[in-house]
C-alpha cells in the first residue's frame, strides 16, 4: 500500500474532513426557510390577560411583565407568476406579548418554522403610547444584535401600530415595502420629517440629544405620512410637530431641498401664489459673547414660481416677483421661528443646534452639555434672515 | 438384463465423454506448456554475429521467430562473389529502394574497372561504389542491428563476414498533417503535430531555419525503444533547464511508455499535484514561440502532443489567437479567460453559500425572488447543486465520447430538455440551473483543456467548503488553491511566476499575463525564464 | 526548500504591509476613539509616525549584522544565555499576536457571518490552511502573500473606498477640541495595528537583496499602512460618529453595514467587506506563524519546517480555544499591546545603542 508518511498524512486529512462532515453544517438554512421580517410594529398590550383558549401570544419570560405587543410582518412566498394582492394573501403576521424583545422574538419562533431574519427589515413602527414611554429600552435589542441594518426606517403612529401592518392596502404589495418606498419621495415633500432611520435614532440616543421621527397614519386602505413626533434625549415622546413646523425645522437643520409653499398672492390676497424651492444655501451659526449664546440662521432659497392663481396678474412683473419674494421670505422666517419656539417650549432640541455648539465652541459645550435640553436651550434666542430668489416663473407669464 | 445393459451403455458413453473432455483439456495444457517452452523472451544481445551467413540467418530467425512481416531475401553478390542476404520488415521499408538500389546493384556484375581488389576494404568498396543509397553504416552488434531493423532499416548480411551493413530505408504510413483538434483558433495556422517524430521535427524546422535549433535524441522505454527528441534553442534557453530535462528523461526506467501523459508524469516536478507543470500542445506555432522564449520541447514518437518545459500558470491562458489579433481585443479576451476561470470554480459555491448562510448579502428583492422560486423544492440547495453538477459532468463526458453526428444533439437534449423538465417538475429551482449553466459556459471559456479539467475537479471541494462554512469556506478554498499554486515549481521556475513579480523590473512581465501588450512593446523575453539573451527586437 | 532565498524590495514592501494589516482594522477605531474622540484619525497618523521610529531602529540594528538573523545577533550582543532568553521572549510575542488576532477575528466572524458554528471548527480550518502553506519554506509563503496582495487587497481597498459615500462631515468636528494630549495618548492602542514590520525586518534581513534600500522601502510600507489605516478610521468615524464608534464592539463592520450606494442595488457592504477581510486575515496570520516557525527553527537549528509548523499550529489552536471569555481576551490583548510597545520602543533602541557602542570600538 502507500508508504508510511503518505499514509499518515492522508489519514489525518481524511479524519479532519470527516469531523467536518459528521457534525454537519451548523449555520445553513435554506433561503425559503428564513423568515425575512419586513416590518416590526410595537404597541402596548391593551388587555394583559390571556387571549383565546391557549393564549398563543404569550411569551415565556422569567422576569418582566406582559407589556409590549410586537407584530412581525413576513412576506408570503408564492411560487409562480401570480404576485397576489396586499393583505392576508401576501404576508404573514405574527404576534407576541411580553417585555423583553429578545424573548418575544425567540418565543414567536415556536409558532413557525421560519427563523427570523432581520437583515432585510424595512420599517419599525411604534405606537404613540409606547413612544411616550420611551423607545430607548426597546431599541437596545435591535442595536445590540447584529441582525438589523441601520437604515431601517422608524415611524410613530397615533393609533395601533399593528394595524398599519395588518391592514389591507389598495396597492398590491407587502405593507412594509410599500411604506418604505414612500419615503423615497422625501426630498420633494418637506411636510414630513427627514426620514429617520434606526441609525439616526441610535446616534441621537448615544449622543444624548433629541430627535424627530415621522408619523404615519392609515385609514381605509390608504397610508399617509404626516407630521413628526419629537422625542427627547431619553427616547420619550414629548410632543408633535405639525407639518409647518417640520418644514421650518428643516430650514434650521439646513436640509430644505425642495417642496411647494403657498402664500397669499400679493396682487390679490384671496388668491394663491405658490413657490417651489429648488436650491437652498444655508448657514447656521452660534455666537458666544461672554456668557451669552445666540444663534443666527441665514438662508438663501432659490426656486420657481409654481402657481399663480390671480390670472390677471402678469407673473413676470418685477414688482410682483419682488413682492412674492418678500412675502415668501417672511413666511419662511415665521416657519423657522415657529419651529424653534415650539421645540424650546417642549424643551427638546432636535434641530442639531447642540452639536453645532459642540462643533463651534467645544469649551462652552463642555460646561453646558448636561443641562442643554432642559435649561440652556429654551433660553437661547435666534435670529433668522432668509432671502428668497425667484428664478423662473414657468412657461407662461 | 436389457435395462442393465442400457444403463451401463449410457454410463459408459458419459464416462467416455468426460474422458474425451479431460483429454482435450490435457491436450490444451500440453500445447500451452510446449508453446511457452518454445516461445521465450529473447534478448537480442545474447546472439553474436558470426562469420557464416547461414548461422546469422539462423540467429535472425530465432530472434524474430514466426512474425510474418519479416522478410529474408538471399542472393549472390556479384562483385564480391559471395552469398548475401537482406532482412527487412515489410510495411516499414521502402521496397522500391531495396529492390532498385540494394538488391539490383548487388546482383549486377561490377562496372569494369571498379572491381574489388584485394587491398580494398569491403565496406568502403560497397559504400563507395556499389550501393547507391543515401545513408549507410556498418554494425557489428546484434542488439543494435535488431533495433535498427525494427525502426525500418534494412540489414545486409554477407557470407564470411562478421559484421553487417545497415541501410536506411524507412517509409511508413502516417496521418496527414491536419487541423489540431483540441486547440482551435480563428486566425492562426491550421497545422497540427502528427504521430511521426521526424515529421514533427520537420514542422518545427520549417519555421525556424536556424542551425542553433538543436534536436537531441533520447531513447525511452526498455522494451519499446521509443524515440524521444529534446528540442531547444542553443544560446537562448537556460542551460539549467536543458540539463534538467535531459537528466530526467534519462532516469526514466519504464518498459513501454503508453503515451505522452505517462512521460509527463515521470518527468514532472510535482506528479501528485493536479496541475500539470509541463504544457502539452498540438500546435507547431505555439512550440515555435515557446522555443523562441527560451523553453525546451520534448517530442515523443507516437504522440501528437509536444511537452514544453518550464511552464507557468499564465501559459495556460494564452492562445495563439491573442497574438494574431489586435492587442486591445486580445487583452479583453484574456481578462475574460482569467475571470471565467474564477467564475467556473467559485460560482456554485458562492451561490450556495450566500443563499443558505448569508442572504443578507443579496438585495432584498432578489432574495425574495429566489425564495419564491424555491418553494416546494424538496432538496436543500447544496444537494441541488451537487445533482446539477453531476448531470453536467455526465453530459460533458457523453458529448466527448459520442460520434460527431450525435454529440451536439446530446448536449442540446441534455441541456435544454432535462434542465427545463427538472425545473418544471419542481425538482431543481431555476436560479440553480442558471448558475450551473453559467458555470459550465465559463469553464469552456478557458483556453486549455487541462485547466478545464482541473477547474471541474476543484469545483466540488470548494462547493462542499462553501456549503459547510459559508463565505468563510469559499475564501478558504480560494486560499488553499493559491497556497498550492504557490508551492509548485516547474523546472526551477515557480508556477505562478509572471503573475507574481519577484522584483520591480519584473513588472514588465505583466504585459503578457493578464493583458496582451502591443507587439512593439513585447521586445524582451520573459524574465522568469532566465534566458541567456534577453532582447528580442532591435531598437 | 531553498536554503537561501532572496527577497526583493517589492516583496519586502508586501511583507511589511501584510504583517501589520490583518485583524486590527476592525477594532482600531474603537480603541483609538475612546481616548481621542473626534481626532482619532490624527491619532492613527501619529501612531504611524511613531512606528517609523521603531522601523528605523530595527533596520539600523540589523544593518550592523547584515548576514545574521536577529536570533543570532541577539546572542552576539547579549551573550548566549541572555540572548536565548530574549529570543524566547520574542517567539512568545510572535505567537501571542496570532492567538489574539485569530480569536478576535473568530468572535467577529461568529457575530456577523456564521452564528452557530463552533469556534473550534473555524480555528481548525484556518490553522489547516496555515499548516499547509507554511510547511514548504519561505518562498511559497512569500508568493502566497504577493498574489493575495495583488488580488484580494486591491478589492478590499475598493470596498473600503466605497464607504466614502456615506460619510458626514460634521462627525469630524470639533477639531482638536481637547488639545493635543489625547491625540498622543490615543496613539498607544494603535500600536497593535502597526506591529509587524519590525519582526519581519529583524528576522529576514539577511535575505534581502539590496540592503541599502531596505530603509526606504520599509518607510514606504509604513507610510502606506498609515494612510490606509487613517482612511479606514476616517471613514468609520465619518459614518458612525464618535459616540457610536466607541460603543460598538466592531465598529468597522457596523459602519459598512450602513453604506448604501445610491441608485444601485448594492445595499449592504458589510458582507463584501467581511468576505474580503477573511483572506486578508488568513494571509497576515500565515506570515506571523511563519515568522515564529522561522525563529524556532533558527533557535533550535532545525532544517525542516514541517514538524515545527505542526507543533506551533497545535499550540495556537489550543490557546485560542482555551481563552474563556471576552474580558480575559481583552486583558491579554492589552498586555500584549504594552509588551509589543515595550519591545518596539524599549528593547530595540537599547539593543541598537549596545550594537553602536560595540561597533564604535
Amino acid at each position: 500500500m502507500l508508504k508510511g508518511r503518505v499514509r499518515t498524512v492522508l489519514s489525518l486529512g481524511v479524519l479532519v474532513c470527516l469531523t467536518l462532515a459528521m457534525t454537519g453544517c451548523w449555520d445553513r438554512k435554506e433561503i425559503e426557510n428564513r423568515g425575512f421580517v419586513l416590518g416590526v410594529a410595537i404597541d402596548h398590550v391593551t388587555t394583559p390577560e390571556p387571549k383565546g383558549q391557549y393564549d398563543l401570544p404569550h411569551v415565556t419570560q422569567e422576569f418582566g411583565e406582559r407589556k409590549y405587543r410586537v407584530t412581525f410582518e413576513l412576506p408570503r412566498f408564492r411560487k409562480g407568476e401570480e404576485k397576489g394582492t396586499s393583505g392576508t394573501e401576501s404576508h404573514y403576521i405574527f404576534n407576541g406579548e411580553g417585555e423583553s424583545m429578545f424573548q418575544i422574538v425567540r418565543s414567536v419562533s415556536a409558532k413557525t418554522y421560519f427563523s427570523f431574519f432581520f437583515e432585510d427589515t424595512q420599517v419599525l413602527i411604534f405606537s404613540e403610547e409606547v413612544a411616550k414611554e420611551g423607545i430607548r429600552e426597546i431599541l437596545d435589542y435591535f442595536l445590540r444584535n447584529p441582525g438589523m441594518r441601520r437604515k431601517v426606517k422608524v415611524f410613530v403612529t397615533p393609533g395601533r401600530a399593528e394595524e398599519i401592518l395588518n391592514g389591507k392596502l389598495t396597492v398590491e404589495e407587502v405593507n412594509s415595502i410599500f411604506i418604505a418606498r414612500i419615503t423615497q419621495n422625501a426630498d420633494a415633500i418637506p411636510r414630513f420629517a427627514v426620514i429617520s432611520t434606526l441609525g439616526d435614532a441610535a446616534e441621537a440616543i448615544q449622543g444624548n440629544h433629541s430627535f424627530v421621527i415621522s408619523k404615519i397614519v392609515m385609514e381605509n386602505g390608504d397610508v399617509k405620512l404626516t407630521s413628526a413626533a419629537l422625542l427627547d434625549t431619553q427616547g420619550k415622546m414629548v410632543g408633535s410637530l405639525d407639518e409647518r413646523e417640520v418644514a421650518g425645522g428643516k430650514i434650521i437643520r439646513q436640509k430644505l431641498k425642495g417642496g411647494a409653499f403657498s402664500i397669499p398672492n400679493p396682487a390679490n390676497p384671496e388668491k394663491l401664489a405658490v413657490f417651489e424651492v429648488v436650491e437652498g444655501k444655508f448657514s447656521v451659526n452660534s455666537h458666544i459673547d461672554g456668557d451669552r449664546l445666540w444663534f443666527t440662521v441665514e438662508a438663501e432659497l432659490a426656486g420657481n414660481l409654481g402657481e399663480n392663481t390671480e390670472t390677471g396678474q402678469k407673473a413676470l412683473d418685477p414688482d410682483f416677483l419682488a413682492a412674492v419674494e418678500k412675502n415668501m421670505a417672511a413666511e419662511f422666517t415665521a416657519m423657522a421661528l415657529d419651529a424653534y419656539y415650539k421645540q424650546q417650549a417642549l424643551k427638546a432640541d432636535a434641530l442639531d443646534l447642540g452639536s453645532l455648539v459642540h462643533r463651534q465652541y467645544p469649551k462652552y459645550w463642555e460646561i453646558v452639555k448636561d443641562r442643554w435640553d432642559e435649561e440652556v436651550f429654551p433660553t437661547v434666542p435666534m435670529e433668522v434672515h432668509i432671502k428668497v430668489i425667484v428664478r423662473r416663473a414657468g412657461m407662461m407669464s | 438384463m436389457n435395462t442393465d445393459n442400457k444403463k451401463t451403455i449410457v454410463e459408459r458413453i458419459r464416462s467416455l465423454k468426460s474422458l474425451i473432455q479431460h483429454a482435450r483439456v490435457i491436450e490444451d495444457d500440453t500445447q500451452v506448456v510446449a508453446r511457452s517452452l518454445a516461445e521465450q523472451y529473447v534478448f537480442p544481445e545474447v546472439y553474436q554475429l558470426e562469420a557464416s551467413l547461414a548461422k546469422n540467418m539462423q540467429h535472425m530467425k530465432d530472434i524474430l521467430s514466426d512474425s510474418y512481416d519479416f522478410h529474408f531475401r538471399e542472393f549472390l553478390i556479384a562483385s564480391l562473389n559471395r552469398q548475401g542476404a537482406v532482412v527487412f520488415i515489410e510495411g516499414m521499408t521502402n521496397l522500391e529502394l531495396i529492390n532498385m538500389q540494394v538488391i539490383e546493384k548487388l546482383m549486377l556484375p561490377p562496372v569494369p574497372g571498379m572491381e574489388l581488389s584485394p587491398q580494398d576494404e569491403m565496406f568502403s568498396y560497397l559504400k563507395d561504389t556499389v550501393l547507391s543509397v543515401a545513408s549507410i553504416s556498418k554494425l557489428d552488434v546484434m542488439d543494435e542491428a535488431v533495433k535498427r531493423l525494427l525502426s525500418g532499416d534494412t540489414l545486409l548480411f554477407v557470407d564470411g563476414i562478421n559484421w553487417l551493413i545497415v541501410i536506411e530505408s524507412r517509409k511508413m504510413e502516417a496521418r496527414a498533417i491536419s487541423e489540431p483538434e483540441t486547440e482551435t483558433n480563428v486566425r492562426g495556422p491550421r497545422e497540427g503535430f502528427v504521430e511521426t517524430l521526424q515529421t514533427n521535427i520537420t514542422l518545427l524546422r520549417r519555421r525556424i531555419k536556424n542551425p542553433n535549433l538543436i534536436t537531441k535524441k533520447v531513447v525511452i522505454g526498455v522494451r519499446s525503444e521509443t524515440d524521444v527528441a529534446v528540442v531547444y534553442f542553443r544560446g537562448i534557453a537556460d542551460a539549467k533547464v536543458i540539463h534538467a530535462v535531459e537528466q530526467r528523461l534519462k532516469k526514466i526506467a519504464i518498459d513501454i511508455p503508453t503515451g505522452i501523459g505517462m512521460l509527463q508524469g515521470m518527468m514532472e516536478d510535482h506528479p501528485y499535484s493536479p496541475f500539470p507543470t509541463m504544457l502539452a500542445t498540438e500546435r507547431p506555432d505555439k512550440v515555435v514561440s515557446s522555443l523562441a522564449e527560451g523553453k525546451v520541447a520534448v517530442i515523443m514518437d507516437g504522440a501528437p502532443f509536444v511537452l514544453l518545459a518550464p511552464t507557468t500558470l499564465s501559459d495556460f491562458f494564452q492562445t495563439s489567437d491573442d497574438y494574431n489579433e489586435k492587442w486591445a481585443i486580445s487583452s479583453i479576451n484574456r481578462l475574460t479567460r482569467h475571470v471565467s476561470s474564477l467564475f467556473a470554480i467559485a460560482t456554485p459555491a458562492i451561490f450556495v453559500a450566500i443563499t443558505t448562510y448569508h442572504p443578507g448579502m443579496l438585495p432584498m428583492l432578489l432574495a425574495v425572488n429566489i425564495a419564491n422560486t424555491r418553494i416546494g423544492i424538496p432538496f436543500p440547495a447544496f444537494l441541488e447543486a451537487i445533482v446539477m453538477i453531476i448531470l453536467l459532468e455526465v453530459l460533458q463526458e457523453a458529448g466527448l465520447r459520442l460520434p460527431k453526428s450525435i454529440g451536439p444533439a446530446v448536449s442540446i437534449v441534455g441541456g435544454l430538455v432535462i434542465g427545463e423538465a427538472t425545473v418544471r417538475a419542481g425538482l431543481v429551482s431555476a436560479p440553480m440551473v442558471i448558475v450551473i449553466a453559467f458555470t459550465a459556459i465559463a469553464s469552456f471559456n478557458i483556453a486549455n483543456y487541462r485547466l478545464n479539467l482541473i477547474v471541474r475537479l476543484y469545483r466540488i471541494p470548494v462547493m462542499i467548503l462553501g456549503a459547510t462554512l459559508g463565505m468563510f469556506g469559499v475564501m478558504l478554498g480560494y486560499m488553499f488553491l493559491i497556497a498550492h499554486l504557490s508551492m509548485i515549481e516547474s523546472f526551477g521556475v515557480p508556477f505562478m511566476e509572471p503573475m507574481i513579480q519577484k522584483s520591480f523590473k519584473q513588472f514588465s512581465d505583466i504585459k503578457d499575463t493578464f493583458i496582451v501588450a502591443p507587439p512593439s512593446v513585447m521586445d524582451e523575453r520573459p524574465e522568469y525564464l532566465g534566458p541567456e539573451d534577453a532582447k528580442r527586437q532591435k531598437e | 526548500m531553498n536554503p537561501f532565498p532572496r527577497i526583493s524590495q517589492w516583496q519586502l514592501l508586501t511583507l511589511c504591509f501584510i504583517a501589520a494589516f490583518g485583524d486590527s482594522m476592525a477594532t482600531l477605531p474603537r480603541s483609538v476613539g475612546e481616548i481621542a474622540k473626534e481626532d482619532m484619525w490624527l491619532s492613527v497618523i501619529f501612531g504611524g509616525v511613531l512606528f517609523l521610529f521603531t522601523v528605523w531602529t530595527a533596520i539600523t540594528l540589523a544593518s550592523y549584522y547584515p548576514n545574521s538573523t536577529c536570533i543570532e545577533y541577539h546572542q552576539i550582543l547579549l551573550g548566549p544565555l541572555l540572548g536565548q532568553i530574549l529570543n524566547a521572549v520574542m517567539i512568545v510575542l510572535l505567537l501571542l499576536v496570532p492567538i489574539l488576532s485569530i480569536r478576535s477575528f473568530v468572535v467577529a466572524l461568529k457575530i456577523y457571518l456564521l452564528d452557530v458554528t463552533p469556534t473550534f471548527v473555524i480555528v481548525l480550518s484556518l490553522l489547516t490552511f496555515i499548516t499547509y502553506s507554511a510547511q514548504y519554506g519561505l518562498l511559497p509563503v512569500i508568493r502566497v502573500l504577493q498574489f493575495t496582495f495583488m488580488s484580494i487587497h486591491s478589492f478590499f481597498f475598493i470596498v473600503v473606498l466605497l464607504g466614502l459615500f456615506s460619510i458626514k462631515a460634521s462627525h469630524f468636528q470639533p477639531f482638536l477640541a481637547q488639545g493635543i494630549m489625547p491625540v498622543l495618548k490615543g496613539a498607544i492602542p494603535s500600536w497593535y495595528s502597526y506591529t509587524g514590520p519590525e519582526f519581519v525586518v529583524c528576522l529576514l534581513y539577511p535575505f534581502f537583496i539590496q540592503k541599502n534600500k531596505v530603509l526606504t522601502y520599509g518607510f514606504v510600507s509604513v507610510l502606506v499602512l498609515t494612510a490606509v489605516y487613517t482612511l479606514i478610521t476616517g471613514i468609520v468615524q465619518g459614518i458612525l460618529g464618535v459616540a457610536e464608534t466607541t460603543r460598538m464592539l466592531v465598529p468597522t463592520i457596523i459602519a459598512y453595514r450602513g453604506v448604501e450606494i445610491p441608485d444601485t442595488f448594492i445595499e449592504r457592504l458589510d458582507g463584501y467587506f467581511f468576505s474580503m477581510w477573511i483572506p486578508v486575515l488568513m494571509v497576515c496570520m500565515l506570515l506571523w506563524v511563519y515568522l515564529a516557525v522561522f525563529g524556532i527553527k533558527q533557535m533550535a537549528r532545525l532544517e525542516y519546517s514541517r514538524p515545527v509548523v505542526i507543533l506551533v499550529c497545535s499550540l495556537i489552536l489550543y490557546f485560542v480555544v482555551a481563552i474563556p471569555n471576552l474580558q480575559t481576551a481583552s486583558t491579554i490583548s492589552e498586555w500584549a499591546n504594552y509588551a509589543l510597545l515595550a519591545w518596539g520602543m524599549g528593547v530595540l533602541p537599547l539593543l541598537l545603542a549596545l550594537a553602536w557602542w560595540k561597533h564604535r570600538r
